[in-house]
C-alpha cells in the first residue's frame, strides 16, 4: 500500500477486527490506496504525456512545409499528417484529460468514503463503549448487552450500504468512461497492420 | 518551377524524429539506447507512467525501486479489495493507450520518413511512389 493511505485509526482498527471476526459486521474496510488513483489521473492529465505527444506534431514546422513547398507528395503528406499522425495526436490528448477525471473522481469517491466510514465507526465505537457500560452493573444481563451491541452493528451495516453504494455508483461512471475512452485507443491501433508497417516502410527505403 | 524549401522539409522531419526517439526510448534495451547504456536515472517517457501501480521505493540499496502490484493490495480478514474489477478493466485500458501512443509514434515517423526523402531532392516533391505511399496510409490508417 502507498504512503500517504487513510488508514483506521488504531481503536477503529481493533474495533472493526473485533466485530468482522465475530461475524456479526458485514462492513470491510478498504484495502486500496487512495493515493494510487491521484497519481494515475496526475499522470494522464498533468501535461507531461500531453507536451510528449505535442512534440510529436510540431506545428509550425509542418505549416511551413505547406506554405513553402509544392507539389503532389507535399500535398499527400500535407493530407495524412492532418487525418492520421495530427488527428490522433489531438484526440489522444483529449482523451486522456477524460480518464484523468474519471480517475480524480475515483480517488475523490474513495477519501469520501474512507472518511465516512471513519466517521460513522467512531459514533458506532461511542455507542458500543455506552452500552458496555452497563456490562458492570451487578444486575446487569449479558445477553441483553452482547444482544444490544450486535443491533448497533447491524445498524451501522445498514447505514454503511449507502456509503458504499454511493462509491460503487462513482466506480461504475469511471469504469464507463474509461472504457469508452479505450475503444478510441483501439481504433487507432488497430488500423496499424503488417501491411501498413510494410507500405510505412518504403517511405524509408 | 515549384517551390521547393529542404530546410523546411528537414527542420520538420528532424523535429518529428527527435519526439518520436523520445517517445519511445524506453523501448531500446539496455546498451541499445541512444545514450548508450541504460542509465538509471533517466526517466521512462510520461506515457509509460500512467499506470495506476505506482513506484515504490525499497531499502535493499539505493535508489532501488519496484512497481506495486495487485498483491499489494491484497485485503486481511477485516478488509475488501473493493476495486479490483477497476483494476483489472484500467490495466487493459492502460495497455491500450500505450499501443495507442506506439502506433501514433510510428505513424508520425512515416510523415517524417517521407520529409526526408523529399528534402533530398527538387523532384521528390513530385514523386508518384511517395505520393502513392501516403496516399495509402491516409486511407489504411484514417479512423473515419
Amino acid at each position: 500500500m502507498g504512503n500517504g493511505s487513510i488508514a483506521l485509526p488504531g481503536d477503529l482498527l481493533d474495533l472493526v477486527k473485533r466485530w468482522t471476526a465475530e461475524g456479526t459486521m458485514k462492513f470491510r474496510w478498504p484495502s486500496e490506496d487512495e493515493g494510487s488513483f491521484k497519481h494515475g489521473a496526475e499522470q494522464w492529465g498533468g501535461g507531461l504525456v500531453e507536451e510528449e505527444l505535442k512534440r510529436l506534431n510540431p506545428e509550425a514546422h509542418i505549416k511551413a512545409v505547406g506554405q513553402k513547398n509544392e507539389g503532389p507528395a507535399i500535398e499527400a503528406f500535407t493530407d495524412y499528417w492532418r487525418d492520421v499522425p495530427a488527428r490522433n495526436i489531438e484526440d489522444l490528448v483529449s482523451s486522456f484529460k477524460v480518464v484523468s477525471v474519471a480517475l480524480l473522481a475515483m480517488n475523490a469517491a474513495l477519501i469520501a468514503y474512507k472518511n465516512a466510514a471513519i466517521k460513522e465507526l467512531a459514533e458506532l465505537k461511542k455507542e458500543l463503549d455506552e452500552n458496555q457500560k452497563w456490562a458492570w452493573l451487578p444486575w446487569a444481563d449479558d445477553e441483553n448487552i452482547h444482544k444490544r451491541a450486535q443491533n448497533l452493528v447491524d445498524y451501522f451495516d445498514y447505514n454503511a450500504r449507502f456509503d458504499l453504494d454511493a462509491f460503487t455508483r462513482v466506480m461504475n461512471t469511471s469504469t464507463t468512461v474509461i472504457q469508452k475512452e479505450g475503444k478510441l485507443y483501439q481504433d487507432i491501433a488497430k488500423r496499424f497492420t503488417p501491411e501498413t508497417e510494410k507500405t510505412g516502410e518504403k517511405l524509408t527505403g | 518551377m515549384p517551390k521547393y524549401d529542404p530546410k523546411t522539409l528537414t527542420d520538420a522531419a528532424d523535429a518529428i524524429s527527435y519526439a518520436s526517439n523520445e517517445t519511445k526510448e524506453t523501448y531500446h534495451p539496455a546498451g541499445g539506447s541512444q545514450y548508450g547504456s541504460w542509465d538509471a536515472s533517466m526517466s521512462y517517457p510520461a506515457h509509460e507512467e500512467m499506470s495506476l501501480f505506482v513506484k515504490k521505493y525499497d531499502q535493499s540499496y539505493p535508489g532501488s525501486y519496484q512497481y506495486e502490484t495487485l498483491d499489494d493490495f491484497k485485503p486481511e480478514s477485516h478488509e475488501v479489495f473493493l476495486t479490483e474489477d477497476f483494476f483489472t478493466t484500467f490495466g487493459v485500458i492502460y495497455r491500450s493507450a500505450i499501443t495507442a501512443v506506439e502506433t501514433t509514434v510510428k505513424q508520425a515517423g512515416y510523415g517524417a520518413a517521407g520529409l526526408h526523402r523529399m528534402s533530398d531532392n527538387i523532384k521528390a516533391v513530385e514523386d508518384a511512389n511517395i505520393t502513392a505511399v501516403f496516399e495509402v496510409l491516409a486511407k489504411t490508417q484514417n479512423r473515419g
